[in-house]
């Protein structure tokens, strides 16, 4: 009693505390090798008002996988098993495979396929449709295979990255070398970069330590991009820079996310220049099991540009949905949008069950 | 010896009574573990594992209260001020992100936490105070310890 009262106090340890010798915890708990397996799914039912029938559809099943495979050295793959967009047959896609060694907070080492760091949604939601509040992802983050490509969002390269407390606030950065753009919008250069050249991303965020629920931040991406033989348009390479801001709120009840970017392809052999726009906002408020939540999204695509093809659209689209979590690991959203396009606009309803286990 | 003696066992005294007023959670690392002291930021950020280093360098290993246990649920509302659903889905969302390889070590009793505790000095356990040992050195928080006013991690406020 009288030793643990002292030990209680601060006082200094007594000579029987210190007879065991010391080990790191992972000695007396193993922790390596570990296997820690997630899968993430969706189930959705969606009608548009237009000639589309509404369906019901089998959404992406995401096995997500990490490991550490000592201390501080761990790796991540994620196999999403989806049936893209307008086909039948299922495919099995390598989203992410990466390794990571992390000796200290401040500084991590990542190499791999990843999520790019271009603001929040990104790298915090990404595949798994439980994670976010809504049904989507926004406009700005279509897949590349999924008539997206407006921006990047996957790389294949190596990143540092790291969290380090410059008081008052909580710093958070990263750094990417990759292999940057493939020809196409639509592709990711994942086994073979298409020029030499590399593509280089900053991403910083800063949280104030008295209000641990913001976030504000920016990111910075330079590339550039093959030329396509073949395409008068595009005979040679294109310089892009994208610049994005961000703000997110996650409070119990109130979600605020808001993301904006720029982005700019220069042809410099032919001093052409061509800027596109997207942004998306939402917000969300908890009420108990229900959480109702709007967004807006917007994409204003320069129309000449040559890199963008048609499959990345213009966009101005309102969602409003309620969001309800009967069980921990389900939700069900139900949400209704209207899109507005260049030659057309239409209302659309999804109803979407997601779950994780 | 006698004047060490006789503080220890007024000091014994005073924190048997304020138990009798207030239950607490305190925490426990090795003996020879530097740290003394964390702040109340320190503790929310190791707690979500935003800070999984100490300062030494070392990595924190993290040892919770198993959910639904007193224990945790004083955590949560004092600490985290947060639910238990909205703590897994935060982890889940560090495990998805990349930002840690696996959920926090549960452990099911302080007996559990002790002998990890008392045994490796990067270790950090969150037990009830009415369990500690010799064995284990209890770290202040915001620079007050268990029975003090205003100290941080309390049941029943």
């Amino acid at each position: 009693m009288v030793a643990a009262a002292a030990i209680r106090l601060g006082l200094p340890p007594s000579a029987e505390a210190q007879q065991a010798p010391p080990v790191p915890a992972d000695e007396i708990e193993p922790t390596t090798p570990s296997l820690v397996v997630r899968l993430f799914g969706n189930i959705d039912w969606q009608s548009r008002r237009d000639e589309v029938p509404n369906t019901f559809s089998v959404g992406q099943l995401d096995l997500f996988v990490t490991s550490e495979l000592a201390l501080n050295l761990s790796v991540l793959a994620e196999i999403v098993l989806e049936v893209p967009e307008g086909e039948e047959a299922q495919i099995a896609e390598v989203e992410r495979f990466q390794i990571r060694y992390s000796p200290a907070d401040a500084a991590s080492i990542s190499i791999g396929r990843m999520h790019t760091m271009l603001g929040y949604w990104n790298q915090t939601y990404h595949h798994g449709a439980w994670l976010p509040t809504p049904a989507f992802r926004p406009e700005v983050y279509r897949f590349e295979d999924e008539g997206g490509g407006f921006l990047p969002v996957h790389e294949v390269g190596i990143r540092l990255s790291g969290t380090t407390s410059v008081s008052p606030v909580r710093l958070e950065y990263a750094a990417s070398l990759t292999n940057g753009r493939d020809v196409e919008p639509r592709e990711v250069a994942t086994v073979q970069d298409a020029n030499g050249s590399k593509a280089v991303a900053f991403w910083v965020g800063l949280s104030p330590k008295a209000w641990p629920w913001l976030q504000v931040g920016g990111a910075a991406v330079f590339d550039d991009i093959p030329a396509k033989p073949g395409d008068p348009s595009r005979p040679n390479e294109l310089s892009e820079r994208i610049l994005g801001g961000f703000l997110a709120v996650q409070r119990s009840r109130l979600e605020v996310l808001a993301e904006a970017f720029d982005v700019r392809h220069e042809d410099r052999a032919r001093s052409l220049v061509w800027t596109s726009s997207g942004l998306y906002a939402q917000a969300a408020w908890r009420l108990g099991l229900v959480k109702p939540y709007y967004r807006y999204d917007w994409v204003d695509r320069d129309e000449e540009d040559p890199y963008y093809d048609e499959a990345t659209r213009d966009i101005e689209k309102h969602t409003l949905g309620l969001r309800i979590d009967p069980w921990s690991l389900v939700a069900i959203k139900v949400e209704a949008s209207h899109s507005k396009l260049p030659d057309a606009s239409f209302g659309a309803a999804a109803v979407q069950v997601a779950f994780t286990f | 010896m006698l004047k060490r003696s006789v503080a220890v066992l007024v000091s014994a005294g005073v924190l048997i009574a304020s138990e009798c007023a207030a239950r607490e959670l305190v925490l426990i690392v090795h003996p020879l573990n530097p740290v003394t002291n964390v702040s109340a930021v320190d503790l929310r950020e190791i707690l979500l594992m935003v800070r999984q280093r100490w300062s030494g360098g070392g990595r924190i290993y993290l040892l919770l209260p198993e959910s639904g246990s007193p224990e945790k649920e004083v955590l949560l509302r004092r600490a985290l001020k947060m639910t238990e659903d909205e703590l897994r889905r935060y982890y889940l969302g560090k495990l998805y992100a990349g930002e840690i390889p696996a959920f926090p070590r549960v452990v099911a009793s302080g007996a559990e936490a002790h002998r990890i505790v008392s045994r490796a000095p990067n270790a950090l356990a969150v037990v009830d105070a009415s369990t500690v040992d010799a064995s284990v050195k209890v770290v202040r928080i915001a620079g007050r310890r268990p029975g003090e006013t205003d100290y941080l991690l309390t049941f029943g406020r």
